[in-house]
């Protein structure tokens, strides 16, 4: 949802992917992205829009992608949780987080 | 760069299987910067993998109803059909229709074509009555089937030796070959006979 997010208004498939590459510095296969962006849509998180067809794709429209309301609330407990847990570790104190 | 460039084996894969087309879509978009043919190909597969992988998922039932089907059909095929017609001149010579032993061809040829074609028509009614990935779901469970009769296999190859000589070792040797090689072989062969559907455009397909 963060790639999604990042992405902005252009966020189908191949730059979504190339975010998680450039963050996490792992390769994602489409088919991956694929998979979690089908998840995320069937809980309502995100939705999805398909585009016009291209030449350059052989003719196959692009399915954007946008976080939805649900989805936002969702990320934003998500980031408050992980700031709770990483506050007061003693072991990370004086670590640039 | 023009789409003809593009690994077309991979992408008619992926139709095949019903592979969503903004996927595809992207997946073309992305081998014309990368110009790689090995990348596009583990994107395939792992395309492939995860969309099945999903579709089994989110279509239980339906999944379930596909092993069913096929194992039964594979029972029966194999129980029943399979040894009357590998074995059709002697099973017509016992029981007096008629004599054609003197022609019908010997050794592993008749196992492998009846297993061939019985496969090819097990694949083809799964592929045909649930979706692609089902078929593939089978395949996996048959494949899963035949390892597990992998110790069995190596302990007769330790008793090589002991049964070089017996005919029973040769035709241990074909249903192994059958049961690895050609039925995988041809289960596949008969999902591709089913027409192809229309590709999917959502996300809760492959």
């Amino acid at each position: 949802m963060l790639a999604v997010l990042r992405a902005g208004e252009d966020a189908y498939g191949v730059p979504i992917s190339r975010e998680i590459e450039a963050t996490t510095g792992r390769e994602a296969a489409l088919g991956s992205v694929y998979a979690a962006l089908g998840r995320l849509e069937d809980k309502g998180l995100v939705t999805s829009k398909l585009g016009e067809p291209t030449a350059v794709r052989g003719g196959r429209a692009k399915a954007y992608f946008r976080v939805t309301a649900k989805g936002l609330r969702e990320v934003r407990q998500a980031q408050q949780t992980l700031v709770k847990l990483w506050r007061g570790i003693p072991q990370l104190k004086g670590e640039v987080a | 760069m023009t789409a003809s460039s593009l690994p077309t084996v991979a992408t008619w894969l992926m139709k095949r299987i019903g592979t969503n087309e903004a996927l595809i879509g992207d997946l073309v978009e992305e081998y014309h910067r990368r110009q790689s043919r090995t990348w596009y190909w583990r994107q395939t597969l792992a395309a492939i993998l995860m969309g099945s992988y999903r579709d089994v998922r989110s279509n239980k039932l339906l999944a379930f109803r596909a092993l069913l089907v096929g194992w039964a059909l594979s029972w029966v095929f194999f129980r029943i059909v399979f040894f009357p017609l590998a074995d059709l001149d002697e099973w017509l010579f016992v029981r007096g229709i008629a004599d054609i032993r003197s022609w019908w061809p010997k050794g592993p040829i008749p196992y492998f074509v009846v297993g061939s074609f019985g496969c090819i028509g097990i694949g083809w009614v799964i592929a045909r009555f649930h979706r692609p990935p089902m078929l593939l779901m089978f395949v996996v469970s048959v494949m899963m089937w035949n390892f597990s009769w992998l110790p069995i296999v190596m302990s007769r190859l330790i008793w090589w030796p002991y049964y070089r000589s017996q005919w029973y070792f040769y035709t241990f040797l074909i249903q192994g070959l059958l049961a690895f090689v050609v039925m995988t072989i041809s289960l596949l062969l008969g999902g591709l006979l089913v027409p192809t559907r229309e590709p999917s455009r959502s996300l809760a397909m492959p």
